[in-house]
């Protein structure tokens, strides 16, 4: 598969966003959203077209879009971007070309001053070239290897790649290298010694690549990398040990059920999740977890409701910590009107406004016909200084309760409030 | 630049080593002992004592004397262990402005910080006396399951004494450095942790010098102090049958019942039976009575039996965690001085179906490893390095109350994990992340890290917007946490502080007090 030699450097390019540029400010789709929020300043080109959520021509026409607006910028290169008819965007190719281990590092970024061999960053610097690589290919294994040999490879690389390695060294830039070497080290490791978390790894760059390539899925496909890990390696449990672990976990079941009867529900849980872990297979544990947990959490939720309650009449904790408490009581009750009110209250008077708006759209939301939650929506648009609104809501809980004091007060200081502006303003 | 020392701080002794000539040693203090007792008092005439001189006046002036602090550092004043040493202690205990616990002796309150600070300045100052020259940096220990708040107020006592902390790490894992340092091939060891107060279980595996945390587990609530307390029931009752008389309502007789059933249960370590005696424990009409006691080892495995297999059950569960089996184990290392005990070493062997490694000192070898770690940090030439894990889950709260997690505990740092939640509510714009530490599913018993909002989210039918949290922990522990709107690509993001129960000003002011009274004492 060869690959034009100008966009394969080009593709090697790393991105940065323009200084200067408030991403929010574009008129983007969540698709551009996504794949601009991935340009990071150390992701190649390469890296984006697969992680960018895109097809690969695409992303390219949207990255070379940005770099002509000045959006983006290319990391130590001039704007020189690929080619683009002589790319052939396929799963198969996108692994070829990543194969020959690129072995031009920019000598420029090589500084004698630091602390650090020349020979020790040129290795570093080459080592990061290579992060894209499949996880096999970056540890240096066989992709059947043996899990020894994936945890002898980790260990070899931790020892030249882990950042205590250069402790407190004057390192500058390398520290961060190091740090995304091994974080990359450590995911291959994690991901090629848990046979299950790699198939589903694999299945998911498998589909990616089909879909990239506008392909179907082949109907009599070679076996999956999990199915040849499992003939590889049966992990079969002696039958006699399986009915010692059912048998216990019956046991443990029973004890759950007496700690319940006995109110202990913490401590039933936790006999219910051993359980679970002795024979995960019976769907009868795992339902009775599942109704212990929503009990304890609501019972948690009072608790904490009145604690908050005792807090708030007491007046002796800060306000912060009330809203504190109630936003964990909402948490278990997430729809209670009332809670969520109270909440926007003290979000209020806290001036955290984005979540006093939030608090009090959700009473309003499950609750429209009551006054007092109109009220609560009034002011927060009062302190957000969006009058109309404020007023609207107002009106709306007078409309509601005629009788009711609080509104009209709030109105009238409202229109007080308004004049006394326009007087101002007039004034001025 | 110095060397870096390697300390552990223990809940009765304490212990400091360097590496010399490539090789750790434990640094003996001036009176030649190789381990300081954790005690800080001040005597009857107002002078601050600290390890052997403190420990001397316990028994005559037990209210000016403070033991076991790392019971109370970085706990809240009202954590049930705080509870338990406010019955047990002689010296008083106080709130302090932060909900912690302080000990006020001598008139004055100190901060646990600053008890566990004095003691390190007094390891620090063996350490100088020994190498002749200043020592600024050093490596603490601590419990496998100490949390956030308690290795950030163990840090702050190293910076009460003079001593930047270079890393706080666990104590099965330190215990393994010094014992796998220079060993050649490849082995999984284990390592069986029962101190005073505690019991930790680790299963690391190493390979020419590269150390990884497998698995660890443990039982805060189990140590060696569960040993005497079976001893002392013991001997109550039996005085209670034959002499008629409940000791139980004697706190001074309770007192001398646990220090002689603690020195009884060391000599059995080495003697089959031992004598323990008591003159005038008690008196009534008739006059005083005297305990007198021949204890044999029988016996007391007998009281103890059940403990040291309830710490099995830890071993089988952390063995399995780390999916292995009890034969794949190549090694196991005894840390802590009730594995001295017969019974234990029995158990162990029984359990791994080999005898424990015979070649380190439980009560020293913890330290050895964190002067292992120091100079593995500092040093260019480095023969170990450990794959250190991050000791408690990470995650945030979700819908319901729930805890979900990002980073499991005992995941290698540094790190990075992400996810993507989404929104609960059409039209949501804005949503709180809390990030939180702990093993509970339920949000509210987890330990709460720093929160912040993420607004300006675009209006969106509930469960659409892509929300991605990102956790990230850096070689040095450092916790950040990012929430990126994937859509707009807004972003928010905090830096965890890890919280002390000490406040900046706090500090600054003990340290500023620390050293006035350094100079006092020169001058």
């Amino acid at each position: 598969m060869s690959v034009d030699r100008d966009s394969a450097e080009g593709l090697r390019r790393i991105l940065r966003l323009a200084p200067d540029c408030d991403p929010t400010k574009l008129a983007l789709t969540p698709e551009e959203g996504f794949l601009l929020s991935r340009i990071d300043g150390c992701s190649p080109w390469r890296l984006l077209r697969e992680i960018g959520g895109m097809d690969p021509d695409e992303a390219d026409l949207c990255v070379e879009g940005w770099i002509a607006s000045g959006i983006v910028k290319v990391e130590g290169l001039a704007p020189d971007p690929p080619k683009r008819e002589s790319q052939k965007p396929t799963a198969a190719a996108a692994a070829e070309s990543a194969r020959p281990i690129p072995s031009e590092v920019d000598e420029t970024l090589i500084d004698p001053t630091l602390d650090l061999g020349l020979d020790v960053q040129r290795r570093i610097l080459e080592f990061e070239c290579r992060l894209g690589l499949p996880y096999h290919e970056l540890l240096g294994v066989d992709p059947e290897a043996d899990p020894k040999d994936v945890k002898r490879a980790y260990f070899k690389l931790s020892r030249e790649f882990h950042p205590d390695r250069y402790f407190r060294r004057r390192i500058a830039g390398y520290e961060a290298r190091l740090d995304r070497i091994f974080k990359r080290i450590l995911e291959s490791y994690e991901i090629l010694s848990d046979p299950e978390l790699y198939a589903k790894v694999a299945s998911q760059d498998a589909e990616a690549g089909l879909e990239a390539a506008g392909a179907t899925p082949a109907p009599n496909r070679p076996p999956s990398k999990l199915e040849r890990l499992r003939q590889r390696m049966p992990f079969r449990i002696p039958e006699q040990l399986l009915a010692e672990r059912r048998q216990k976990a019956a046991e443990l079941f029973r004890a759950a059920q007496l700690s319940e009867f006995a109110g202990q529900l913490q401590e039933a849980a936790s006999s219910i999740r051993l359980a679970i872990s002795f024979d995960p297979a019976d769907p009868e544990y795992r339902a009775a977890l599942v109704d212990l947990q929503a009990r304890v959490a609501e019972k948690k939720a009072a608790e904490l409701l009145e604690e908050c309650t005792a807090n708030f009449t007491a007046n002796g904790a800060g306000l912060s910590k009330v809203l504190r408490q109630l936003e964990e009581v909402l948490l278990y009750r997430p729809h209670d009107p009332l809670l969520n009110a109270r909440a926007a209250l003290v979000a209020l008077q806290l001036e955290d406004l984005a979540m006093a708006d939030e608090y009090a759209r959700t009473a309003l939301e499950h609750s429209p016909d009551v006054a007092d939650y109109h009220v609560t929506m009034g002011l927060v648009h009062k302190a957000k200084s969006e009058i109309g609104y404020a007023k609207r809501e107002l009106e709306k809980a007078i409309e509601l309760a005629p009788e009711d004091l609080q509104a009209r007060k709030a109105l009238a200081s409202l229109r007080l409030g308004r004049a006394v502006s326009a007087q101002e303003g007039r004034d001025g | 630049m110095g060397r870096v020392i390697g300390i552990d701080l223990g809940t009765t002794n304490s212990c400091v080593s360097v590496v010399e000539n490539g090789q750790p040693a434990v640094i003996p203090n001036s009176g030649g002992y190789k381990t300081t007792p954790s005690i800080f008092g001040i005597s009857q005439d107002g002078k601050r004592l600290v390890g052997h001189l403190a420990k001397r006046q316990a028994i005559t002036n037990a209210r000016n004397t403070v033991y076991a602090a790392k019971r109370l550092i970085g706990r809240r004043f009202d954590a049930p262990e705080v509870e338990r040493a406010i019955d047990l202690c002689p010296y008083e205990i106080v709130r302090g402005p932060n909900d912690d616990p302080r000990v006020k002796i001598g008139g004055k309150t100190f901060t646990c910080p600053e008890i566990s600070g004095l003691i390190l300045r007094e390891m620090k100052r063996v350490a100088e006396e020994y190498l002749g020259e200043p020592v600024t940096e050093a490596v603490i220990t601590c419990p496998a399951y100490f949390n956030d708040t308690q290795r950030q107020s163990t840090k702050d006592a190293g910076k009460i004494a003079g001593l930047e902390v270079l890393r706080i790490i666990n104590e099965p894992t330190s215990a393994a450095l010094a014992y796998g340092m220079s060993r050649p091939g490849e082995e999984q060891i284990a390592v069986y942790d029962l101190g005073g107060g505690t019991f930790d279980i680790s299963i690391l595996e190493m390979s020419e010098g590269v150390i990884e945390v497998l698995a660890t587990a443990g039982n805060t609530f189990l140590g060696g102090e569960d040993f005497d307390r079976r001893i002392v029931a013991h001997l109550v009752k039996w005085f209670e049958d034959s002499e008629g008389i409940d000791l139980r309502t004697d706190t001074m007789a309770l007192q001398r019942l646990k220090d002689a059933a603690e020195k009884a249960k060391c000599d059995l370590s080495l003697r089959e039976a031992t004598e323990i005696n008591l003159p005038f424990i008690a008196s009534d009409p008739e006059g005083p009575r005297h305990l007198n006691y021949e204890l044999t080892r029988e016996t007391l495995e007998q009281l103890v039996h059940d403990i040291v297999q309830g710490t099995l059950k830890s071993v089988e569960q952390c063995v399995q965690d780390a999916g292995l089996t009890p034969a794949d184990i190549d090694q196991v290392v005894l840390v802590g001085g009730q594995t001295r005990m017969p019974l234990v070493q029995q158990a162990v062997t029984d359990y791994f179906g080999k005898r424990p490694h015979k070649g380190v000192n439980p009560d020293e070898v913890v330290a050895l490893g964190a002067a292992v770690q120091g100079s593995a940090l500092v040093e260019d030439e480095q023969d170990v390095l450990l794959l250190d894990v991050t000791p408690l889950s990470l995650g945030i709260s979700t819908y319901g109350g729930h805890f979900a997690r990002l980073i499991d505990r005992n995941t290698t740092v540094p790190v990075t994990k992400a996810h993507i939640f989404t929104t609960t509510r059409d039209d949501q714009s804005a949503v709180k992340i809390r990030v939180l530490q702990g093993e509970s599913d339920l949000a509210a018993e987890n330990d709460l890290l720093g929160e912040f909002v993420l607004a300006g989210i675009r209006p969106a039918p509930k469960g659409e917007p892509e929300i991605e949290v990102s956790f990230d922990i850096d070689a040095n522990g450092i916790v950040s946490v990012s929430a990126r709107d994937l859509a707009t690509g807004k972003e928010q993001s905090i830096t965890v502080n890890s919280t002390s129960t000490l406040s900046e000003s706090e500090l600054e002011q003990i340290i500023e007090e620390q050293e006035l009274y350094e100079v006092q004492l020169k001058g």
